[in-house]
């Protein structure tokens, strides 16, 4: 699922620091905006626009963060109207609505995880490609020279 | 682009598999979800009646019961409670 690359140059100690906290700032915005899954989003956007004009190794890192961050959102935003409508309508809890919180579960955790791994090994220098979000990062973002 | 869309597709397929698996699982039931909710209903009645019976009078007409007892059965019978 996650596969450590060769980049195409050795990252200097200032990138590999910038990069790390792209990953950072999603994990700090997860537990400060908890019940808003819009929240993390918002912080890696913001993280992301400031390094826009970043080194390539750091811009990589940001745009995958930031895409990982998007999925994400589309299912906890989808938990969280679900939730919200048992409480505030005539919604009431079913199975689906249990499997599909803790389905939900599974995957934040697994995000969670793996943002903390990558966390630690960008801040090493080591480039970090994960799968489908690696690949298409490698897509949309590309070197200037 | 091809090797993307086929990892963008079982990543997908994975969230709704895990989905689709876990509501195979009885959750209600393991939760004791319903058991909770009737007792929560039972206590809910039992609040709105202590504080219908402070804030207003009782009326023990036996003639009264009757008529209305009949209007709530009518209601519920209708209703399917």
């Amino acid at each position: 699922m996650i596969v450590t690359k060769k980049f195409n140059y050795e990252p200097g100690e200032h990138e590999a620091e910038k990069a790390s906290s792209s990953y950072l700032m999603s994990l700090i915005a997860i537990v400060v905006g908890l019940p808003l899954p819009i929240i993390n989003l918002i912080a890696t956007l913001i993280f992301y626009i400031s390094n826009r004009k970043s080194t390539y190794f750091v811009r990589w890192h940001c745009t995958q963060a930031l895409l990982s961050q998007l999925s994400m959102l589309f299912i906890n935003s989808f938990g969280f109207w679900w939730t919200v409508s048992i409480i505030f309508t005539d919604e009431t809890i079913t199975n689906k609505y249990i499997a599909y919180i803790i389905a939900a579960f599974i995957f934040n955790l697994t995000e969670f995880i793996a943002t903390i791994y990558t966390a630690i090994q960008t801040r090493k220098g080591y480039h970090v490609e994960w799968w489908f979000y690696g690949t298409l990062t490698n897509i949309l973002c590309r070197s200037k020279s | 682009m091809k090797n993307i869309i086929i990892q963008g597709t079982i990543t997908i397929m994975l969230f709704f598999g895990t989905w689709y698996a876990l509501t195979q699982i009885d959750w209600i039931k393991m939760f004791q979800i319903q058991k909770v909710t009737d007792k929560t209903e039972e206590k809910l009645g039992e609040l709105f009646w202590e504080v219908f019976k402070k804030t207003e009078d009782e009326n023990k007409n036996i003639h009264l019961e009757t008529s209305v007892d009949s209007l709530v059965t009518h209601i519920c019978q209708a209703n399917d409670i």
